[in-house]
């Protein structure tokens, strides 16, 4: 190790009296806990979602889903090369997209219903859309986003035309589809974007990341607002409280938090019973009272976010749960595994 | 892995660096004589620089292999000496190459060591004079394979790469043939008691068959190769003695060759002479090549068999396999460490063992039938008694679901299912031999799986028959490897050839063995391979030094720029305002109490689940906006965005605000978002069209703005730099404001809602609630 610059010393040292700083100043803000504050609230009951449907016709894993606004169709991607928008009410496939390569680790359905994005280990990102077939049938292949030097972990509309996505070399992106063209590029996280979650009114996102951290972005900016740390290892997922003051974050350390935006801090942390799972997705429910996290052994877990306690598993999967996606009205829960399976729960 | 084309240059330059590290490595092992290079593997880089690797499974494992050459080479040569980025090239790449690792150090210590132990140095030279038949016949039949990959060479020499490529995999098959010759007489020195030496001299002689090539064509090929004089000639050597071994000048030049590893091996086993037949299956295990893939096999089950009949403890010798295994690895322990499967197969094969001890344990027997007799087999239900007597387990399901775990990762299998799971009924199980152990980091690659499965068609046994998706995965792997399918048919030859001579109980104990671990590792559609790690995350423990990720990125370029940036964010970070996070709990509970009612998890909705009434009606409603149900309506009264994001609701109110002769604010308001969203090239007229209809200072519907907001926005849009889609926000936000502070509140007052409320009323009977949450 060279010697170290006195400059550049000098300049961690002051970083380091920041941090402790905020120590302080978040201590100073910590009056008291979630539980303190919600310890009186009513007990919710425990969550009564039942594996419903399997919707079968991947035949590799399946690393990805996404609902689409309608509440009703949702797209899933999987190894097998292949991007599958489903009617989970009938549980039919309303269309299936051969991929060009079949490294998908991220799918996403613009709100609207109309396009569908995915991206991978094939360093791009591609739109596809869905209401325009080319002279094969399948849906027409609009866009191929490239220049990315890692492989796409998220991907999420602002609306039709507009894509934000996050990548395995730390950038964070965001694309113009009318144009085909990058309107901002920037070094989003210390390691790989693993999780993206747009805000209830799109003009903010977080981003989890494997640099344990969480980061506060706004859509128009390349630098953070805010920065929130807490978690021990790599920050696989996060979700946007619907009131969009809060989000909750999972994590491969086992755990899944809660941030304030406002308090600028972690405000609490949820663990699972047994601590044998690290968690790879999360989920909130309408009113933000239940955390759904999706768990590495196959479970899906659930939290009572106030009263900070665990509220109940659900088995069903026989391998790591690698994606779930709850519908925006908030009624079906659809989760992806390496069992080659995308259940829905009810 | 074919289509991420940024990578491939890469690999490619990884692959010749692990190239030539290989020919050096080769060149030392030949002269030396550490030797444990599969020769399988190599042929597989070979796939990969052809870009022929497409396999699913493949690309979790493939670049690490790659990549992961180097350090398996650093550690034989010398143990300690080891770069960091070598030893963090990884976690994955370990898992791949574990059971070649598996000797190294043993290795490294004889040789420092072998100088001073003349005594088993003449032992084992004896061993080879007495076994020199076998080693002749062994040589010949490596004559055979290499030269048909030299000729599928010569098809590419053009090709740089593969031309070096190849050439390794001549000299290491022959490399490894000559470990395996002196593997054998060790062994059986070491187990001159145990009934091994039979089984493991018996597959030898058969082999002479498949010899039957001239030596001369290999001569021919290799040497003109570039840069691998030393290498090629030296194996060509080897070659030319082992081909014509009749003669005793040759068979003594053969046996120099052999020496030193015959003396490391030999030194293993009088390392280690409690566990003598399973440790020397273990340590030949990492000398272990393709074809001498079948003796370790069966040495280990003869050592399995041993523990079966008493003679073995099995603890004693699984465990000091252990030991090796770790002190092994050691510099990479650290990440084989932090592997959860490592730790949970160590807890596994810790109550695996105890299953198996001989009187505590589960009972093993031998069922006879009529004209049958099924060898080494337990049913179901003795297992699930024996762990609900013996483990900490509460009830039947529990001990099903802790078997089937056992099973999914391949310690116990049914005899005859490729779905490996536990049933509680009479079903016959066996257990898997150390050797197949997941622990043991098993990456097996396709050539494997091919050979393996081209065996499986040359028994015409039933019940060796492929299964429907063994027969696709064959097809595949074989258009996949066509170039060098000979050399996999041959193979697999050899090792059937094997195979038939041994005992016929033993046979179907091995095969069925066999096909466990390739259902743990090549499971059927359906089953979870539980052998893998999540790709996203391979990818960044390193195990790609030249791929994608964050592992190998560059801190900064200048860290007093980065480090000043950091600091003004945290400066930023200092002087926002935070609120208590009592404040912010609040506003979560009073998020809470509000939508509750709209949870579904929580109240049931108005309307049916869809998806458990199979009636639609809920979307329906959404679409045809007649009627609005009165919990609909109440969400109008939470916030404006509510109210908006509703389109009965903005009907509403946009009606109420014409009546208020401020409609204009809603649709600016409007007219701004959308054109926010709009593509660039409609951007700059629809700015100007907003502008004219509602700030400029004729505007027909003016908005009531403040004069520094439409200075504002005036100033945007005649920037120099043209408007951009965001000049209108302070103005939007002020007239947002603007009606979420006025109109907003006094349209909830109106009879207009209060009226459409009641009307929703009548028209809904209020659903009671089943959960007797709502306070």
């Amino acid at each position: 190790m060279p010697k170290v610059d006195p400059e550049i010393q000098k300049l961690y040292d002051e970083i380091n009296g920041m941090i402790e700083k905020f120590r302080e100043d978040q201590k100073a803000k910590a009056d008291c806990t979630l539980q303190e504050k919600c310890g009186d609230m009513g007990d919710i009951p425990k969550i009564r979602l039942a594996p419903k449907k399997v919707l079968k016709g991947h035949i590799n894993k399946v690393n990805s889903v996404h609902f689409a606004g309608d509440s009703r169709h949702c797209v899933t991607g999987s190894l097998d090369g292949k991007l599958i928008i489903w009617d989970t009410w009938t549980a039919n496939k309303v269309q299936i997209i051969p991929l060009r390569s079949a490294w998908v680790m991220t799918v996403a359905f613009s709100p609207s219903g109309n396009f569908v994005a995915c991206g991978g280990m094939d360093n791009q990102c591609t739109v596809y859309d869905v209401n325009n077939r080319d002279a094969s049938g399948v849906a027409k292949l609009t866009r191929e986003l490239l220049g990315y030097e890692g492989f796409l972990s998220s991907c999420r509309f602002l609306d039709d035309t507009h894509l934000i996505t996050g990548s395995g070399d730390m950038k964070i992106c965001h694309w113009d589809l009318e144009k085909g063209v990058k309107t901002m590029d920037f070094n989003g996280h210390a390691g790989d974007i693993a999780g993206l979650s747009l805000s209830p009114d799109m003009n903010t996102y977080i981003t989890g990341s494997v640099d344990k951290t969480a980061k506060l972005w706004d859509v128009r900016e390349d630098v953070h607002k805010q920065m929130f740390f807490g978690h021990e290892m790599d920050v696989n997922s996060v979700c946007y409280h619907p009131n969009g003051m809060a989000f909750a974050s999972a994590s491969e350390d086992q755990t899944a938090r809660m941030y304030d935006i406002r308090s600028d801090q972690q405000i609490a942390l949820y663990e699972p019973p047994q601590k044998n799972t690290g968690f790879t997705s999360c989920a909130l429910s309408t009113s933000g009272r239940y955390l759904l996290c999706s768990g590495i052994e196959g479970n899906i877990h659930s939290f009572d976010t106030m009263k900070v306690c665990h509220n109940g598993m659900m088995a069903g999967h026989e391998n790591r749960i690698t994606c779930i996606s709850l519908s925006p009205n908030g009624m079906c829960l659809a989760s992806t595994s390496w069992d080659q399976q995308v259940r829905l729960w009810l | 892995m074919v289509t991420m084309s940024t990578e491939v240059d890469k690999t490619q330059a990884t692959i010749a660096n692990a190239m030539a590290q290989k020919v050096e490595n080769s060149t030392t092992s030949l002269n030396g004589g550490v030797e444990r290079e599969d020769g399988v593997e190599v042929t597989t880089c070979g796939g990969l620089n052809n870009g022929s690797l497409n396999f699913a499974e493949k690309v979790d494992s493939e670049k690490p292999t790659v990549d992961h050459k180097s350090p398996q080479h650093d550690g034989a040569q010398e143990n300690q000496k080891k770069e960091d980025t070598e030893v963090t090239g990884g976690h994955m790449a370990k898992e791949t190459e574990l059971p070649v690792a598996n000797a190294c150090p043993a290795k490294a210590k004889e040789e420092d060591s072998s100088n001073d132990t003349p005594n088993e140095d003449k032992g084992t030279t004896n061993c080879v004079n007495t076994e020199k038949e076998q080693t002749e016949t062994t040589s010949c039949d490596t004559k055979s394979t290499t030269t048909t990959t030299i000729i599928n060479n010569n098809n590419n020499n053009n090709n740089n790469i593969s031309s070096k490529l190849e050439t390794v995999t001549t000299v290491q098959i022959t490399t490894t043939t000559t470990t395996e010759t002196a593997t054998t007489p060790t062994n059986t020195a070491a187990n001159q008691s145990s009934d091994n030496a039979t089984d493991i001299t018996t597959p030898t002689p058969t082999i002479t068959t498949t010899a039957a090539t001239p030596t001369t064509s290999i001569t021919q090929n290799t040497s003109p190769t570039p840069n691998k004089s030393n290498c090629s000639s030296s194996a060509t050597a080897t070659l030319k003695s082992s081909s014509s071994g009749t003669s005793t000048q040759q068979t003594t030049a053969q046996q120099q060759t052999l020496l030193p590893s015959s003396i490391q091996i030999n030194k293993v086993n009088a390392n280690a002479p409690t566990s003598s037949s399973a440790n020397a299956a273990g340590s030949s295990s990492g000398t272990n090549a393709s074809g001498s893939h079948q003796r370790n096999q069966q040495q280990q089950q003869q050592s399995h068999h041993h523990q079966g009949s008493g003679g073995q403890q099995p603890p004693s010798s699984s465990q000091h396999s252990m030991q090796t295994h770790s002190g092994n690895v050691n510099h990479s322990k650290n990440k084989n460490e932090d592997a959860p499967n490592i730790l949970v197969y160590k807890k596994m094969e810790a109550i695996v063992e105890k299953m198996q001890a001989e009187s505590t344990g589960v009972s093993v027997r031998t069922v006879k039938g009529f004209m049958t007799k099924v060898p080494s087999v337990f049913t179901g239900a003795d297992l699930i008694s024996w762990i609900l007597k013996n483990l900490d387990v509460e009830d039947v399901t529990e001990a099903l679901h802790f078997a089937h775990l056992l099973a999914s990762h391949g310690y116990i299998f049914p005899i005859d299912d490729h779905q490996l799971t536990v049933k509680n009924d009479g079903t016959f199980y066996r257990f898997q031999t150390p050797y197949f152990w997941p622990s043991n980091c098993w990456e097996p690659e396709n050539t494997d799986y091919a050979v393996y499965l081209c065996k499986r068609t040359m028994q015409n046994k039933t019940r060796l028959e492929l299964a429907d998706y063994e027969a696709e995965n064959l097809a595949k792997l074989q258009k996949m490897f066509s170039r060098k399918w000979e050399f996999i048919f041959m193979q697999a030859e050899s090792q059937s050839k094997v195979a038939k001579k041994r005992d016929k109980l033993e046979r179907k104990v091995l095969d069925s063995q066999e096909r466990a671990f390739w259902d743990v590792h090549r499971p059927m559609p359906g089953c979870v391979n539980t052998t893998e790690i999540d790709i996203k995350k391979a990818y960044r423990r390193g195990a790609s030094s030249h791929g994608t990720g964050s592992g190998g990125a560059s801190v900064a370029k200048n860290p007093i720029e980065l480090l000043t940036r950091i600091i003004t964010l945290r400066k930023q970070k200092l002087e926002r305002r935070t609120i208590k996070v009592s404040k912010a709990a609040e506003a979560l509970v009073s998020y809470y109490e509000q939508y509750n009612e709209f949870d579904y998890f929580i109240t049931s909705p108005d309307l049916p689940n869809p998806w458990q009434t199979d009636s639609t009606e809920m979307w329906d409603a959404e679409k045809n906006s007649k009627e609005v149900s009165m919990r609909r309506c109440k969400r109008w009264a939470f916030s404006m965005r509510e109210l908006l994001k509703d389109p009965m609701g903005r009907e509403q109110f946009a009606k109420f605000l014409e009546k208020e002769y401020s409609y204009e604010n809603l649709l600016f308001w409007e007219s701004v978002q959308e054109m926010k969203a709009l593509p660039q090239s409609e951007i700059k007229e629809t700015i100007q069209r907003i502008w004219q209809e509602f700030l400029a200072p004729d505007a027909p519907k003016a908005v009531n703005v403040d004069s520094k907001s439409v200075e504002l926005a005036r100033e945007a849009v005649n920037s120099p730099n043209g408007p951009n889609r965001w000049c209108f926000d302070v103005a939007a936000a002020h007239v947002y404001h603007l009606m979420e502070r006025d109109s907003y509140p006094r349209y909830l007052r109106s009879d207009m809602y209060k009226d459409y409320i009641n009307c929703s009323r009548k028209k809904i009977k209020s659903i009671p609630n089943l959960f007797g949450v709502k306070r």
